[in-house]
């Protein structure tokens, strides 16, 4: 998957990083009127490796706006690198 | 002696770019009165997925797609002033009436008229609402450092600045203002920035509203105050609304050409 490449290159895949990239493309099509807990489950079908983090998402974040979500996100120590490294890679594919 | 300049209305054809700084004071002139400011109507909307909404009066720009009501041009025409108390009790009751956790002020510029948004967002603290988000064009915060400050040291606001334009000449053909305000919403966003505030950029990308090249220079100048605001632009899509058909014939453009509107089988 393109997505997962653009995030993961050139090491360990960053699962965090994947995952915030797959909501930032999310973003693209569904616009600012769901949660960003109705995003994730869309995102998250049939990607098991990502339960665990979008369980921690849904908890802190679930709520709110999508870009709401990332903004605070990047003002999170947990989700602040991936978040950084999920937008250098969404703006390089863009 | 000098001749008062007269109040924007609709954009026209030839119109002679107006200072929004002027405007928005000319505008809180008929706007507001002390902390008080005029609204037209409390209610829930389902954009953020539900939030309850209070209607303000007036704005310091006259963008040509803006889909607020006449209230944006002609604010003298209405006229309930509300104190921030008041108004975040009628955000309040609407949010429960229709079962919603978010607030936002919107139908204007809610930087408007300082003392009563700072008033309304000190209220909003003391409710049990989980958010309040704060749409702006950022012109009154990237003039006022101080502005930014106070809203950066309550709980719970997200910031939504809005951008019109990606070139000043851009900017002045969409919203009226001189070109030289177009620098404002970006002073607006690196005082949020260094301030720590909740925010994310908006922006009128529209392709029939701004051109790629525009969308372009102003993605490069998002990425180089922060890549992430660029990876996280929320681009807007402009609608037929009413309004918004008014604003354009009134401005010279053909809304039906605009939005591809035929007129009809046998053309």
């Amino acid at each position: 998957m393109a997505s997962t490449q653009r995030a993961s290159s050139g090491g360990a895949r960053d699962l965090k990083a994947e995952l915030v990239l797959a909501i930032l493309e999310a973003c693209d099509e569904e616009g600012e009127d769901l949660p960003l807990a109705s995003l994730l489950a869309a995102v998250c079908a049939g990607r098991p490796e990502f339960k665990h983090l979008v369980d921690k998402l849904m908890a802190c974040y679930g709520d709110l706006p999508p870009r709401v979500a990332l903004a605070q996100m990047v003002r999170d120590q947990v989700w602040c690198e991936a978040v950084k490294k999920a937008g250098k890679a969404y703006l390089s594919g863009a | 002696m000098a001749r008062q300049r007269a109040y924007p209305r609709f954009l026209t054809p030839g119109f002679k770019p107006f200072d929004p700084l002027w405007l928005a004071r000319e505008t809180e002139r008929i706007a507001c009165s002390g902390d008080k400011r005029k609204y037209t109507a409390f209610y829930a909307t389902g954009v953020y997925a539900g939030i309850a909404t209070g209607y303000v009066v007036g704005c310091c720009l006259r963008c040509y797609y803006c889909w607020s009501g006449f209230e944006r041009d002609f604010p003298e025409f209405f006229s309930c002033f509300y104190g921030p108390g008041e108004a975040m009790e009628r955000i309040v009751a609407a949010a429960e009436r229709y079962g919603v956790d978010k607030a936002r002020i919107s139908g204007g510029e809610p930087t408007l008229c300082k003392r009563h948004l700072l008033g309304l967002l000190k209220a909003f603290q003391e409710t049990d609402l989980k958010l309040f988000i704060l749409e702006t064009n950022g012109i009154l915060l990237g003039a006022d450092r101080a502005y930014v400050k106070a809203i950066g040291r309550l709980e719970r606001v997200h910031v939504r600045v809005s951008l019109k334009a990606g070139t000043p000449e851009g900017f002045t053909a969409r919203t009226g203002a001189k070109p030289e305000a177009f620098e404002l919403p970006f002073k607006a966003i690196e005082a949020l920035l260094d301030e720590g505030v909740s925010f994310h950029v908006a922006a009128m990308t529209d392709p029939r509203v701004m051109p790629a090249g525009e969308r372009e220079a102003l993605l490069r100048r998002l990425e180089e105050i922060e890549p992430f605001l660029a990876a996280n632009l929320e681009e807007e899509i402009c609608d037929p609304y009413e309004i918004t058909l008014v604003r354009m014939a009134a401005y010279g453009i053909d809304p039906a050409c605009f939005f591809g509107r035929g007129k009809g089988p046998e053309s």
